[in-house]
């Protein structure tokens, strides 16, 4: 699975998820979908945007887990 | 375009407003001459019995039943405009692929489907009673049928399509 390691990189980067939210350009009921990994898919425009507001690289936010571990 | 497409979509939903109170009408007049059958008297009934049930070799049982029919006829027709009115006017503000028009496109498929099935029946009611059907709202031959089977199959396929991209909506909606 895919986990989303949203809320750790805004810790970092101290920022809150409606700050977050209004820069990225969405809502922020959308964020909180993303941060409780519920969504279902990540645009590349989104994930860009939140990878230049949290100066982070893409492998930061999202993380592979094996499901078996 | 955008402006004609306004116009149509508008006017569409003027006309499903006027088809629904026609049909209000017919259901009354449905209701108040199956209710006059039972209740008149004297040298009416003497026609009634003449001119109606003679010469059409009825009772007034399969006229009430053929009242009752026409009643779910009109009551199935006014639910199709009511959903109609209601799709169109998602679809004016932009609401293409939502529950509430897969909604109604459902309660129409089954709507029109129930008119077709009580359009076969009145058809057997003509045909039994020897008489021609009044109004263009009930069924007289097995093309008209034919045309309202056809109808039925088209407003599946198109509830089909919407159930499709209703999914993909939902899908997209999860993109973040």
């Amino acid at each position: 699975m895919i986990k989303v390691n949203l809320d750790i990189m805004m810790l970092k980067a101290n920022i809150s998820s409606k700050d977050l939210a209004k820069k990225i350009g969405i809502t922020p009921a959308n964020l909180s979908i993303l941060k409780t990994g519920k969504a279902k898919g990540i645009r590349f425009t989104t994930l860009e945007k939140i990878c230049k507001i949290l100066h982070c690289q893409p492998g930061d936010i999202l993380e592979y887990i094996d499901d078996k571990e | 375009m955008k402006y004609l497409t306004n116009f149509i979509l508008k006017a569409v939903s003027i006309l499903t407003i006027v088809a629904e109170v026609i049909f209000s009408l017919g259901t009354f007049g449905v209701i108040f001459s199956t209710i006059m059958m039972f209740i008149i008297s004297g040298s009416d009934k003497e026609d009634f019995n003449k001119y109606i049930l003679s010469s059409g070799n009825l009772t007034k049982g399969t006229l009430l039943l053929a009242g009752i029919n026409a009643i779910v006829i009109f009551a199935s027709l006014i639910i199709t405009m009511h959903s109609l009115r209601r799709v169109v006017d998602n679809i004016s503000n932009k609401q293409f692929f939502v529950a509430s028009n897969l909604l109604n496109i459902k309660k129409m498929l089954i709507s029109v489907s129930i008119v077709t099935l009580c359009n076969i029946f009145s058809m057997f009611f003509f045909a039994s009673a020897h008489v021609s059907s009044l109004s263009g709202v009930f069924s007289n031959s097995w093309s008209q049928i034919g045309i309202y089977i056809i109808f039925v199959a088209i407003l599946y396929t198109i509830y089909l399509v919407f159930k499709y991209g209703f999914e993909l909506q939902e899908d997209s909606n999860t993109v973040i």
